[in-house]
């Protein structure tokens, strides 16, 4: 992969999240994410990554714990997340791009009214990251024009256009058809291989390996397994890691027990 | 019907036009600021605005206009209110307006999925600047068919404000029929009246709603 | 509040003439929505063919009543038909034929919604299924048109009600018209009645409308959770 140097950017100590109906999706995650680096979050459904990923981006509230970004503390009373969050980037399963905007307009929004970039400016830096992904042609189209795969790229493009320091990816693929799966990862290699320090949640195991200069599985709240790629794929410590892996191989039993399919043809209403 | 007369009572019919369109025009333009206004309190779940904003919208939407200007202009002065015909009839259609834009631009919001917050949050902008850039632009642009259609439906309530003494092109009509019996004349002025009034409104809706939808939420 | 004359709505026949109005207004709107879904009806689904010729005549009559105010069309038939005209027309009738005319291009439209708005593959997936023409028509088509008209339609009635009031300023007597009459006889004892007694007829209108307007938003959201 590329170099890490030894820098902690992100630092996640003790982060806990319970909602006030009483349900903990955080339960104590220690989590270091270094310059450079590459960090992949893996788990079942309902583990918590992405209620991870948002408590970085002060989207979702702590209830215990501390985040650090470059050694000084973002979480806690006095933070000021409008000024976090423009170091650090995010993008979501569902994209959020604004529907109302041009593919442009949703790259220069924030530059302009937030970083106060004068608009000719963020206009050329939006153009030359719309032609790093292979989109300089859409700029003035709107997302509804788009297909899954380059409203995903633009949603890349549009936080990198906040120039941030590390980057979230959310499920980034998970909304996607399975052939515009690798267009959107391509993209995120290449940003991998350009030094981006990411935290990245996904299904995908295969991308998991290929991009991750460590993957981090979260089961229940809680990081249970963390490693090398390989290692974590070829030769998982932990009986948690093993099951969940297995998950992603299938094979036919022998004999199949599925729903009863020969209800009634005609369903009223 | 005589073309000599449609002539004679055009002028009156062109000044009570007037009459009804700035009295439209006002009160539309009350219920949009009022409709904002509750739209926002009922979207942002404020406490306690949002349970008056409730009350407020369900009292203007089951009620007629006629009705709740008697009480504006007959009415309230016995306990001290006293506003002008053309007051009553202002802020008669704003009330009433009020509540019907409330609906149409607090469901317009709604339908902007809390998601597209976290998504401008999430490049640094402040809450301010996320419902100002991108939920307002598309909550309206989703309201736009249901506000047009408010405008329209809020000129033809205009109609009934010749019961506050006002003299618009119903008072004027009225007043034709009962004085000179040219009815059929008046009336053809009457309804001339409404369509050049009102389907410009129509035509210009339409192509409001064209414009908008470019700007809707999309697939 | 220091207002008096509360106590005329107490006074001999009052409340119950005012009572009384409010049956009128509420039996004209009833009156009407009958006409308007008896011909609305069927002008919605006329309005679904494609002929040409349907659609110009359907869609320029509902248009044309949708875009008058509805007073103008009050006195357009009572003060031209009804009067010189051909037929002669009460108040009463006059507002039954015209509100229901106008309901009826209002139901019209809304059926004609509510039918496009049925999604093809429907059709095409209870045909797949092997139903018969007439067995998607009433088993699939109509049970979901008839589930996103219900609401529409009880909205529509409250809509009806409201433009009844319109009635008074044709001389029908209903319940402003009351109003006016207890006004008018206690002006000189109880000046101050008009503030109870066009607050009472506000307030009726609104205990009218009210669960009305709650139970079409009932059916909407029952139907639409599905």
């Amino acid at each position: 992969m590329t170099t890490t140097t030894d820098a902690p950017v992100l630092e996640l100590r003790d982060v806990r999240k319970t909602y006030p109906g009483g349900v903990t999706a955080l339960d104590g995650v220690d989590l270091t994410v270094r310059r450079g680096e590459v960090v992949v979050i893996v788990g079942p459904s309902g583990c918590g990554k992405s209620t991870l990923l948002r408590t970085v981006n002060g989207l979702e509230p702590l209830t215990g714990g501390a985040i650090a970004l470059d050694g000084s503390q973002i979480t806690g009373s006095g933070t000021r997340w409008e000024t976090v969050r423009q170091r650090v980037g995010m993008v979501f399963q569902s994209y959020e791009l604004f529907n109302h905007l041009t593919v442009l307009g949703n790259l220069t929004l924030a530059p302009v009214r937030v970083a106060g970039t004068p608009r000719a400016k963020a206009e050329r830096r939006g153009l030359e990251l719309l032609a790093r992904v292979g989109l300089a042609d859409k700029a003035g189209s709107y997302p509804r024009e788009l297909s899954g795969g380059q409203r995903q790229r633009v949603a890349i493009v549009r936080a990198l256009a906040m120039q941030p320091e590390v980057l979230l990816l959310d499920e980034i693929t998970a909304s996607l058809d399975p052939e515009m799966v690798r267009e959107v990862l391509d993209v995120v290699v290449e940003l991998a291989d350009n030094g981006m320090t990411m935290l990245v949640v996904t299904h995908e195991m295969g991308f998991a390996r290929a991009v991750a200069d460590r993957v981090v599985l979260m089961d229940r709240g809680r990081v249970v397994e963390e490693a090398e790629p390989e290692e974590f794929f070829t030769n998982p410590r932990s009986d948690r890691a093993r099951a969940f892996l297995q998950t992603f191989t299938y094979t036919r039993s022998t004999r199949r027990a599925g729903p009863d399919v020969s209800a009634e043809p005609a369903a009223e209403g | 019907m005589s073309p000599d007369v449609l002539l004679e009572h055009a002028p009156l019919f062109a000044r009570a036009a007037v009459v009804t369109v700035r009295i439209a025009a006002l009160g539309i333009l009350g219920a949009l600021t009022v409709g904002l206004v509750c739209a926002a309190v009922e979207h942002f779940r404020v406490p306690v605005g949002r349970q008056a904003v409730r009350a407020y919208v369900e009292l203007a939407r089951n009620t007629p206009l006629v009705v709740q200007l008697f009480f504006l202009y007959f009415a309230l002065p016995k306990v001290g209110v006293v506003w002008s015909g053309e007051a009553c009839a202002i802020i008669g259609l704003t009330f009433l307006g009020g509540g019907y834009m409330a609906e149409a631009l607090r469901s317009g919001l709604d339908a902007v999925d809390a998601s597209q917050v976290d998504g401008a949050l999430s490049l640094g902008m402040s809450r301010g600047a996320a419902l100002r850039h991108v939920v307002l632009p598309q909550g309206v642009a989703v309201a736009v068919p249901a506000l047009t259609a408010n405008v329209i439906f809020l000129v033809k309530e205009t109609s009934v404000v010749s019961v506050v003494a006002l003299p618009d092109l119903m008072y004027v009509a009225k007043d034709i029929i009962g004085s000179s019996y040219d009815t059929r004349e008046a009336l053809t002025l009457l309804v001339v009246a409404y369509l050049v009034i009102l389907l410009p409104v129509a035509l210009g809706a339409r192509a409001l709603e064209g414009r908008w939808r470019r700007a809707g939420l999309g697939s | 509040m220091p207002v008096s004359g509360l106590e005329v709505l107490l006074e001999g026949r009052n409340l119950v003439r005012l009572l009384e109005g409010l049956g009128t207004t509420v039996g004209i709107a009833l009156a009407s929505l009958a006409v308007a879904l008896v011909c609305g009806v069927p002008l919605g689904l006329a309005m679904t063919r494609r002929g040409a010729l349907v659609q110009v005549l359907t869609r320029g009559y509902v248009e044309t009543m949708r875009i008058v105010p509805q007073l103008v069309l009050l006195f357009v038939v009572y003060f031209d038909l009804a009067r010189e005209g051909i037929v002669s027309l009460s108040g009463t009738a006059t507002s039954v034929l015209v509100l229901g005319l106008w309901g009826a291009a209002e139901m019209g439209d809304l059926v004609r919604g509510a039918v496009t708005s049925i999604p093809e593959h429907q059709v095409d997936s209870a045909r797949a299924l092997g139903l018969a023409p007439g067995q998607v028509q009433r088993l699939v088509v109509l049970p979901q048109t008839v589930r996103r008209l219900a609401p529409l339609t009880v909205n529509l009635t409250t809509r009806l009600v409201k433009t009844t009031s319109l009635v008074v300023l044709i001389g029908v007597v209903e319940v402003l018209k009351v109003a006016q009459q207890i006004i008018d006889a206690n002006r000189f004892e109880h000046p101050e009645a008009a503030f109870w007694v066009y607050g009472l007829v506000l307030g009726l209108y609104f205990v009218v409308c009210y669960p009305v307007s709650v139970l079409a938003r009932r059916l909407e959201t029952r139907w639409e959770s599905r």
